[in-house]
């Protein structure tokens, strides 16, 4: 099963100490954003089926789903950069 | 004898690759077919980690650490669903241009699975007197 991202921790640091400290809970953006694509697919997916040229049909309707695994594989990315007691940290979980 | 080992030994026929790296190869596939003896699975790695660090004149070591999930890697191989058609057949014969065989666009998730695994042998250092730089998946 692949989940998307659920929180986004943020964190600096100055001077040995934690300067900001941010947890985002994007997780709570998904029932209403699951929501609106249920409620939009049966319209999107025949309009972009129509508007993409005949070469590109396929594309246009993978498009959603390949860019939704791709933002799902970010859990798990970490990002780190700075000197002793300086820097920023971030973590996709 | 399998069409991968009979394109690993060609290969090696054909100088491309030296007979070193065809074993390595072969043991990759090998490693990718069946289980080790020991019965024990090889784990394949999750993340592709980063970690820089350098000194400046001054003496302060300052540097960042990346960890970067492997299903991001296999999630932007699946993105090969949107490039089109006409595309996929220019960049696979600029690839059979360079060497590489095959069409890299009909590679299955087991073969995926494969080649990241194979890729845990893989580790890239460099460190001088300013700093240093690995590259490693776990």
């Amino acid at each position: 099963m692949i989940w998307p991202p659920s929180v986004v921790l943020f964190r600096s640091y100055e001077h040995g100490r934690r300067k900001t400290n941010l947890w985002l809970p994007v997780c709570l953006l998904w029932p209403p954003v699951v929501l609106i694509a249920l409620l939009l697919a049966p319209v999107a997916v025949p309009v972009l089926w129509l508007v993409a040229g005949r070469n590109r049909r396929y594309q246009a309707v993978m498009a959603g789903p390949v860019l939704f695994r791709l933002f799902c594989a970010l859990r798990g990315l970490y990002f780190e950069a700075g000197n002793l007691g300086n820097g920023i940290r971030m973590t996709i979980f | 004898m399998s069409d991968d080992t009979k394109r690993v030994l060609k290969m090696v026929a054909a100088g491309k690759i030296t007979a070193d790296e065809g074993e390595r190869l072969l043991g990759g596939l090998a490693a990718g077919q069946s289980a080790p003896p020991d019965g024990k699975e090889k784990s394949a790695p999750r993340f592709l980690k980063m970690v820089a660090r350098s000194i400046d004149k001054d003496g302060n070591d300052e540097g960042f650490r990346m960890q970067v999930p492997l299903d991001l890697l296999r999630a932007g191989i699946k993105m090969r669903a949107l490039i089109p058609e006409k595309k996929r057949e220019k960049i696979n014969e600029k690839l059979k241009e360079k060497g590489i065989e095959g069409d890299i666009f009909e590679m299955s998730d087991d073969q995926i699975n494969t080649l990241i695994r194979n890729l845990c042998e893989i580790e890239m250092e460099a460190a001088d007197s300013s700093g240093s730089f690995r590259i490693y998946l776990e």
